[in-house]
């Protein structure tokens, strides 16, 4: 087994909701890990989660309580640190009975704390490819100006013309048509997908040791998001590249991941090899996992114009929690022998094999 | 294009003969539609955008600008209650068809005719009417929703931007709206921000629905989102549809959603329709040779894998092709040793009928 890079324990990440005068727990503790060269996926409806997750490992939670407690070890050359060490400090939470009474936090502390944390880090060991591209790219500068900057940050290189040279060159490998001239353009000039391409390029092109893809090819068509996916994998083996994948395009994470995470409602709900959670066959599933597979429509269904089977019901909002499952209420697998039990209690992650995690009462 | 003597009406009101068009350059338009276009709700005629490109510091030295052909020469009509798909590889000009039906940019060429009417010769009074009537679903999710207003103000301002409505007017139209796009109530007082992604898609349909539309251009409304909120977007597109008899310019490069919900789709390249026809046919029997490999590229079981003989380029709009735009990727062209016609400058093949509502633009098509 080669070392973990990225180790997430017990992450926690709540909003505060003005509105609605109640914490949002966007991320309920959630732990994984990603082993280095691998590629981890995460899955799950919009909501979920994914990208809060995301966002806490860059330390890119800024907005109220954020970020309140866990840890998170990045591991480099041998030596590891915790992207949130002391950061415990500056917050404290008051429970009583799992609901969330109040939560105190120094704003100003914590974010002075986890700058420091994370300098030398964002960007340049871990980079990110954001899921809204047009609002990731600055809109006054030019497309050339933001990743050779970025270069020049990063990689130590002086020269404006050697970086925009480099520059020239990941465009040309996310597929940009006519690289050198699309360097001077604006970001309001381009295409959705080509936003999407020129973001993707400027994470690569510090050369990170990890990289999180936050959606990375959702709003390309087929044979682009082909090109970026053998991408990825020729970076993977090219630059041992790590990579955290979110996305909900089951082919992306079929071609690329090692293992899965799958959320639900800010909690893990199935962890394992992919070849255990996506296989058909596999002797049992997590009745979430099996409603999202069973919602990518087949060829079939296509053909005969069929309406589309969304999962009922929406993704819980995670402020009024019950103290059951939280896929209770959607849940088609629940059965009379553990429905009350399902009602009342939430199942904790049980290993049902090796590496294998499920969060249900059917794995009992 | 001037020529003026043809109105809109006119043409309507006009079959059996449907008149030749003039191009705006003289060229006479390849083809008509057949006749009976009592119900069909948008024209696009001959429409062109050029986007013009200072390249680098020293391009003014060369004095030369080089040139995007977004939208080269695009032809298409839409029916009432009829859904198109507009599909195509990133970058191809899908969006910037649909900003110019709405008006967001101005052509370079061409007409559009909405409803009968020449969108150039409009009035700005008739402009705005005619606006309330198209209405576009952005590709961004979070374009049409301004951070700073709740869900109900942004309903409310839709509402309220034809319509002169009074205080519980506005309010049961939205009750009528959240229920149309299974929005629970509660969701009125939250702020973009605090939606998820489906959620704020909902509300951008809600919005659009506001104004009662009659052309919807869903632009990608669904890339930003997962499978299973994707599922419940298109369930409800098609339900709304179905209900409130709206037409779409369903523009998406999600192949299997575009064959699942269009009736007809148009398949583009490099600012071109290369193929337009039912959408059973563009799918199963498709006679261009991008299109064939566009939906080999879907296997069953729903892997996406590109055909291994396909050699893929990047897509240039700044290297000059000569006659057909797609032959440097083409597989025929390069089955058939090279044939001349595919490189002469002066003949790129032209969008032609060749079956019942099948057009295409390809020397030699796939049979
Ligand atoms: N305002 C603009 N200035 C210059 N070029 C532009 C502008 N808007 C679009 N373009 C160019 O026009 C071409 C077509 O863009 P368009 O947004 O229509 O693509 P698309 O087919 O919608 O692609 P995607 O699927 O990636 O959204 C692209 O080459 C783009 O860079
Ligand atoms: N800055 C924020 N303030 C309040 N709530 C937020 C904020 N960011 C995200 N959320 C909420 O956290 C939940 C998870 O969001 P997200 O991680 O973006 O989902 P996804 O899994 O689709 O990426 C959602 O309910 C979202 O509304
Ligand atoms: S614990 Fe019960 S309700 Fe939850 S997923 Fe399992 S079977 Fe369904
Ligand atoms: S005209 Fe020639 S090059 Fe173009 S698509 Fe047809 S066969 Fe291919
Ligand atoms: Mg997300
Ligand atoms: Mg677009």
């Amino acid at each position: 087994m080669s070392e973990e890079i990225l180790k997430v324990e017990d992450l926690r990440t709540y909003f505060y909701s003005y509105t609605k005068e109640a914490f949002i727990r966007s991320v309920d503790s959630v732990s994984f890990s990603i082993r280095k060269g691998e590629v981890l996926g995460i899955v799950g409806e919009s909501g979920c989660g994914k990208s809060v997750a995301a966002q806490s490992i860059l330390g890119l939670i800024t907005d109220g309580p954020g970020i309140i407690s866990g840890n998170i070890f990045l591991t480099r050359n041998d030596k590891t640190v915790n992207l949130l060490d002391g950061l415990s400090d500056y917050a404290s939470i008051r429970t009583k009975r799992k609901a969330i009474l109040e939560i105190s936090k120094d704003i100003s502390g914590w974010l002075k704390r986890s700058e420091s944390l994370m300098k030398g880090i964002r960007g340049k060991v871990i980079s990110m490819i954001f899921q809204n591209p047009k609002s990731a790219l600055n809109p006054f500068i030019t497309v050339g100006d933001q990743i050779s900057e970025s270069i020049m940050l990063h990689k130590g290189i002086q020269a404006k013309k050697e970086a925009m040279a480099i520059a020239s060159k990941w465009l040309e490998r996310v597929q940009i048509d006519s690289p050198s001239m699309r360097l001077y353009d604006y970001p309001h000039g381009l295409s959705g997908g080509m936003c999407q391409r020129v973001m993707i390029a400027m994470a690569l092109s510090s050369e990170p040791s990890l990289l999180i893809a936050d959606e990375p090819t959702t709003g390309l068509d087929v044979t682009i998001q082909t090109k970026i996916v053998e991408l990825l994998k020729k970076l993977r083996e090219e630059l041992a590249l790590t990579i955290l994948l979110i996305t909900h395009d089951m082919n992306v994470i079929m071609q690329l991941a090692d293992r899965i995470a799958v959320m639900y409602g800010g909690r893990i709900v199935e962890y394992g090899l992919k070849k255990e959670i996506m296989d058909s066959n596999s002797f049992i599933r997590h009745p979430y996992t099996i409603a999202l597979l069973n919602s990518i429509p087949t060829i079939g269904e296509i053909k005969a114009k069929e309406r589309l089977r969304a999962i009922k019901g929406d993704v819980p909002d995670t402020i009024t929690l019950y103290r059951g499952c939280r896929f209770y209420e959607r849940c088609t697998l629940k059965n009379d022998r553990i429905k009350k039990r399902c009602k009342e209690a939430e199942p904790e992650m049980i290993e049902i094999g090796t590496g294998h995690y499920m969060r249900c009462w059917l794995a009992e | 294009m001037g020529q003026g003597t043809i109105c809109a009406a006119g043409w309507q009101s006009n079959p059996p003969n449907p008149p030749l068009l003039k191009g705006g350059k003289g060229g006479i338009i390849d083809f008509y539609w057949e006749i009976d276009m009592s119900d069909t709700i948008l024209d696009v005629i001959n429409l062109k955008k050029y986007f013009y490109h200072s390249a680098g510091l020293f391009s003014f030295l060369k004095k030369e600008k080089s040139i995007i052909p977004a939208v080269d020469d695009v032809s298409f009509y839409l029916k009432e209650k009829e859904i198109l798909g507009l599909v195509g590889e990133s970058g191809c000009g899908k969006t910037t068809v649909g900003k110019l039906i709405l008006r967001l940019i101005e052509p370079t060429d061409g007409r559009i005719i909405f409803n009968g009417m020449d969108m150039q010769n409009l009035q700005k009074s008739e402009l705005r009417k005619v606006r309330s009537q198209m209405q576009m679903i952005f590709q961004d999710l979070d374009a049409a929703l301004n951070p700073r207003m709740k869900v109900k103000d942004i309903l409310k301002e839709a509402i309220t931007v034809y319509e002169d409505l009074d205080y519980y007017q506005v309010n049961k139209r939205i009750a009528e709206l959240m229920n149309q796009v299974n929005l629970k109530k509660s969701k009125l007082g939250n702020y973009p921000d605090e939606l998820s992604g489906g959620e704020k898609r909902r509300v951008g349909i809600a919005r659009v629905l506001a104004v009662k539309p009659k052309l919807i251009i869903a632009d990608e409304p669904t890339s930003a989102l997962d499978v299973s909120i994707q599922a419940q977007v298109i369930n409800l597109l098609r339900d709304l549809q179905e209900k409130l008899g709206l037409s779409y310019l369903f523009i998406s490069h999600d192949l299997r959603l575009v064959e699942l919900i269009s009736n007809k789709v148009a398949v583009m390249y490099m600012g071109r329709i290369v193929e337009m026809g039912l959408s059973d046919r563009i799918a199963h029997k498709p006679m261009h040779p991008y299109t064939n490999i566009l939906w080999s590229s879907l296997t069953e079981g729903g892997d996406k894998v590109i055909s291994p003989g396909l050699s893929w380029q990047v897509f240039d709009f700044e290297r000059p092709v000569t006659g057909c735009r797609f032959h440097p990727r083409c597989e025929v062209f390069k089955s058939r040793g090279n044939p001349k016609e595919c490189i002469d400058l002066q003949n790129e093949p032209k969008l032609t009928q060749i079956g019942a509502s099948h057009y295409v633009a390809c020397h030699f098509p796939l049979l």
